[in-house]
């Protein structure tokens, strides 16, 4: 028993950080870890590093292939910022934003596409039926909570692409083979480090930050537009004490919603990732059980037992509901945040 | 006793789980009080199912705020400190 083992008899022992070796650096992906002899029948030992790829290769998402670089002692390992992939005039370019520039171009496409199609005077044919009654739905809802139709007017654009955008971004990580994609990294020293290419755009902070201070901005700048400034009287006011400290906590509060906002979605999105993660390495663990041998990456067996129960797949389904309704709940949000700016205040 | 036990890393982790851990439960009180009310007023009054829809996801957010400040705080405890 080598000391990047650990027992799964009595739960996992041990830290993930500290049980692995570091890697040989030739040969292709699967052919670099180490065979390991002990499997199911010798104590229940399964090697880190199979639970590593094969989660690796089933979501490339969340845990980073670093392999044989700075991070090779490491199992389990969450990346929290997102990998810079290239430079783009100057500037990094991360997995992340290249996700959600994909996910702009499909929605502006998507836009081009049917707008292309739309007909005013001949029959509606059903792509137009579909994207007028899902529009006009939203339209007539946010009427009806606004309750003023200038406001409505101006606010829709923004709230339907709010919607739309987290929406295709949140799910764009589903599509098969998103995670798989891998670009090579030369580091200092002959080095070399494996990234993933693609990335969910919200589980990275300043995707969601981004997307918070466009709502908050558009939020303050509807208050000044309908209450002009006298909106500023909602949060200095000095007419009383008392009114004094309501107004510093409405500012406060004003404040607390760009943390409240990106962390949300950011949480979310986030936490699924690695919910997914930890349902391929239970894949693994258990598909080691069954199988009976350690080295699952290789073993045909193991892809048969994981077609047949693949503990991923309700976990996945059940991110996509939480990402329509994380999508649904910032656009909501910022809806009812734009509805209390532009509503006098009742003093 | 081992040494490593004592070791600031685990303090670290021991803290961040207890501040996600403990800062869930008054949103999830919250969020749960607030549904649980939300539910029982529109079987009373169906007509006002939208209305009362709408404000109990503002209520949630209110109250789910307090939960993300526990997620930041625990966030940075493990990624940042």
């Amino acid at each position: 028993m080598t000391s990047n083992q650990i027992s799964l008899g009595h739960g996992f022992t041990g830290r993930f950080t500290s049980m692995s070796q570091p890697l040989p650096q030739d040969g292709d992906h699967f052919e670099r870890f180490p065979q390991v002899e002990s499997g199911f029948s010798n104590g229940g030992i399964v090697d880190v590093e199979h639970l590593q790829i094969a989660a690796n290769t089933a979501h490339g998402q969340v845990v980073s292939g670093e392999h044989g670089a700075d991070h090779a002692d490491s199992g389990l390992h969450v990346v929290f910022i997102p990998d810079n992939i290239g430079s783009f005039l100057g500037y990094d370019f991360s997995n992340t934003l290249l996700t959600s520039v994909i996910a702009s171009v499909f929605l502006v496409a998507m836009a081009y596409f049917v707008g292309k199609r739309i007909t005013s005077d001949g029959v509606p044919g059903k792509l137009q039926i579909f994207f007028e009654g899902l529009v006009g739905y939203i339209h007539d809802e946010m009427a009806k909570i606004l309750g003023n139709d200038r406001v409505t007017t101006i606010a829709f654009p923004l709230i339907i692409t709010l919607f739309l955008y987290i929406l295709v971004a949140n799910w764009i990580e589903f599509i098969p083979g998103v995670g798989s994609f891998e670009v090579k990294q030369e580091l200092s020293g002959g080095k070399e480090k494996i990234l993933h290419l693609l990335r969910g755009p919200n589980a990275d902070l300043n995707m969601t930050l981004a997307l918070a201070i466009i709502s908050f901005v558009f939020i303050e700048f509807m208050g000044f537009r309908t209450q002009g400034l006298a909106y500023l009287k909602n949060f200095f006011n000095f007419s009383s004490p008392i009114n004094f400290f309501v107004g510093l906590i409405e500012l406060i509060s004003e404040l607390a919603r760009l943390i409240s906002l990106s962390f949300r979605l950011f949480g979310n999105i986030f936490a699924g990732e690695i919910i997914v993660l930890l349902a391929i390495t239970l894949q693994a663990i258990v598909t080691t059980w069954f199988v009976g041998l350690v080295n699952i990456a290789q073993n045909p067996l193991a892809d048969f037992f994981g077609a047949l129960f693949p503990f991923p797949v309700p976990v996945m389904l059940f991110e996509m509901g939480v990402g329509v309704l994380q999508a649904a709940v910032f656009a909501m949000l910022t809806l009812f945040f734009v509805k209390q700016a532009t509503t006098a205040h009742q003093h | 006793m081992d040494p490593q036990i004592l070791a600031p890393e685990t303090f670290k982790l021991l803290g961040a789980g207890l501040a996600i851990g403990l800062g869930a439960i008054g949103p999830a009180i919250g969020i749960g009080l607030a549904a649980a009310k939300a539910f029982e007023a529109m079987g009373r009054n169906p007509e006002a199912s939208d209305n009362i829809r709408t404000n109990m996801i503002l209520a949630f957010a209110l109250a789910e705020a307090l939960g993300i400040f526990a997620f930041v705080v625990s966030i940075l405890l493990i990624f940042v400190v």
